[in-house]
């Protein structure tokens, strides 16, 4: 598998928004939702390949780095909150039970919070602002206009305090300048400077959406996104396996209880049909990028 | 790039480690004395409790020598009903040395007078734990249950026994000086019987989540543990009723805030 990193957003990017919203949609919820240990496992799964294909190294970094730490520590916490369970292991100095389904239960809701983590930062990479006001541009506009800014705000604030910063370190006010006290005073001045940049900013982007009539009826806007074949091809198999994947999880082929005893659906063939449902649905993105590098390359190779 | 991972991840891990210590450190300090296998133990622990909880107006419960010092006659209003072992007795409360507030009609733990003839509650800070040993019974039913069946959790069902005893009656030793709460803490453990209890220090005892896995709320948003001594519900926790020899404790699951198990309902 190639593990080239693709930071547009790869070939599944490049498909229509509402293909993108929806599968992230289903992806989201069910990682969310499904806590079978093996639903789990073909999430993350799923979550990490598409995430290092999309920013390579870094992702696979910050996978490893942060991710790891913080299911450990979300897997500590729980058993010192939970005590219920009938497998008692030990007793806590507090004098409750430590029991094997709160440790067990931990470690999933970690899994489960480290998957969601990775599914959005593959979320944040496709699913662009553009895309978003696209979809969501006339149903609610004001949301949506919101919700972009809102999205877009901490990587715009960091840029800026990038610009604020590197001029204050032309003159010599710079955070990385001067004594303990003079750095707190500047790091003081460039958050003030950033303050007011804030403050005038949000009156100037409102003021300038509101002057292109943003939100009004009859007004249009530029895209240029088409509902091509590909993009029926990739809904119908996205709708398919999603709906196969919900239909058996309603049904109770994904069950599985982790208190008061672990217990879990019998594998069955229908359980086996979702958990291979679901194993598509999380691989759709992954597949479509392998396919489009080997036709690329395929394509090259006959020239 | 690394660098704002480094302070997102140190800020969350910050935090979690806070929420953990914070907590942690609650549950150690409130924790009433346990382990009777030794007297002497015991002890040292309790004076750090009391220095952290308890205000110099504490009532001298053991020792039930402090006399009613207050004026007894304002205090007629502050009966309250208590169906099971009749009315609260102000009187008879405060001449067993609790320590009512005349305003609230509450003592400081925000417990009504108990009824005449009943035992008042013991702090467990106060409690002198001796080695001498003494015997009572326990037994544990969630009988209830069974005729609410259909309000049980479904994840639950499997855990409740055909007659509805998880621990039929049996005759425990204890420590002079204990308290239900105590005793049922190590019972259940030597048992090999699930227990989850939570300190409450606004009431000064140990308020029992779950047994045998089926807690509070398992069964109907009114269902829970109480606990009975000699046939009578103490209007207050079992961390405060000091046990004495011959007792019999009874541990039973309610459905209906203690009603169908004819007790007092615990919100009146």
């Amino acid at each position: 598998m190639s593990l080239n990193s693709h930071p547009g957003g790869g070939a599944f990017a490049g498909y229509h928004p509402l293909v993108n919203f929806l599968y992230f949609v289903l992806v989201l919820i069910g990682a969310m939702v499904f806590m079978h240990p093996l639903s789990l496992a073909i999430s993350l799964l799923g979550a990490f390949t598409y995430s290092v294909m999309l920013s390579g190294n870094k992702a696979l970094k910050f996978n490893l780095k942060y991710c790891i730490p913080m299911m450990l520590v979300t897997a500590l916490v729980n058993p010192a909150f939970n005590h219920e369970g009938i497998t008692i292991l030990t007793y806590l100095r507090s004098g409750n039970p430590l029991t094997l389904e709160s440790i067990v239960s931990g470690c999933a809701a970690a899994v489960m919070m480290v998957t969601v983590i990775i599914w959005f930062s593959c979320y944040k990479a496709v699913m662009t602002s553009d895309k978003f006001v696209y979809l969501f541009g006339r149903v609610i506009p004001s949301l949506s206009l919101i919700l972009s800014m809102v999205l877009r705000f901490v990587p715009r604030f960091k840029e800026q305090i990038k610009v604020i910063s590197n001029a204050q370190k032309c003159v010599g006010r710079d955070v990385s300048n001067g004594g303990v006290i003079e750095r707190a005073k500047h790091g003081l001045k460039i958050l003030s400077i950033m303050g007011t940049w804030a403050l005038e900013n949000a009156i100037e982007t409102a003021d300038s959406m509101k002057s292109r009539g943003y939100g009004l009826p009859g007004r249009t806007a530029f895209s240029i996104f088409r509902f091509d074949s590909r993009d029926k091809k990739a809904l119908t198999a996205i709708a398919l396996s999603g709906a196969l994947t919900y239909g058996g999880a309603v049904a109770g082929t994904m069950y599985w209880r982790y208190f008061p005893s672990m217990k879990g659906v019998d594998i069955g063939a229908l359980s086996i049909l979702t958990f291979i449902a679901y194993g598509a649905l999380c691989s759709i993105p992954v597949v479509i990028q392998l396919w489009e590098d080997y036709t690329w390359k395929r394509l090259q190779s006959s020239i | 790039m690394s660098k704002k991972h480094r302070y997102l991840a140190i800020l969350l891990i910050l935090i979690l480690a806070m929420t953990t210590f914070l907590t942690g450190c609650g549950g150690a300090g409130e924790e009433p004395p346990v382990d009777p296998q030794g007297g002497e133990q015991i002890e040292q622990p309790l004076d750090e409790v009391t220095g952290e909880e308890t205000d110099s107006e504490e009532p001298e419960a053991g020792d039930g020598e402090v006399a009613g010092d207050s004026e007894t006659d304002g205090n007629v209003v502050t009966e309250t009903e208590n169906e099971n072992g009749g009315q609260g007795d102000v009187e008879y409360s405060e001449s067993q040395g609790m320590k009512i507030d005349e305003e609230t009609g509450k003592d400081q733990f925000l417990t009504d007078p108990v009824p005449a003839g009943k035992p008042i509650p013991v702090e467990p800070q106060h409690a002198v734990i001796t080695d001498k040993q003494l015997t009572c019974t326990l037994t544990i039913t969630c009988k209830t249950i069974l005729d609410n069946i259909d309000d049980l959790d479904p994840e639950k069902v499997e855990l409740i026994p055909e007659d509805g005893v998880i621990l039929a009656k049996k005759t425990v030793t204890f420590y002079e000086g204990e308290n239900v709460f105590q005793l049922l803490r190590r019972e259940t453990k030597a048992n090999k019987i699930h227990m989850e209890f939570e300190d409450t220090p606004i009431y000064n005892s140990a308020y029992i989540e779950g047994i045998h896995n089926l807690y509070e709320f398992d069964c109907g948003e009114l269902s829970g543990w109480m606990y009975k001594v000699n046939g009578w519900y103490p209007n207050y926790g079992c961390s405060r009723y000091q046990l004495k020899e011959g007792d019999e404790v009874e541990w039973i699951y309610t459905c209906d805030l203690g009603r169908d198990i004819g007790g007092r309902n615990v919100l009146e």
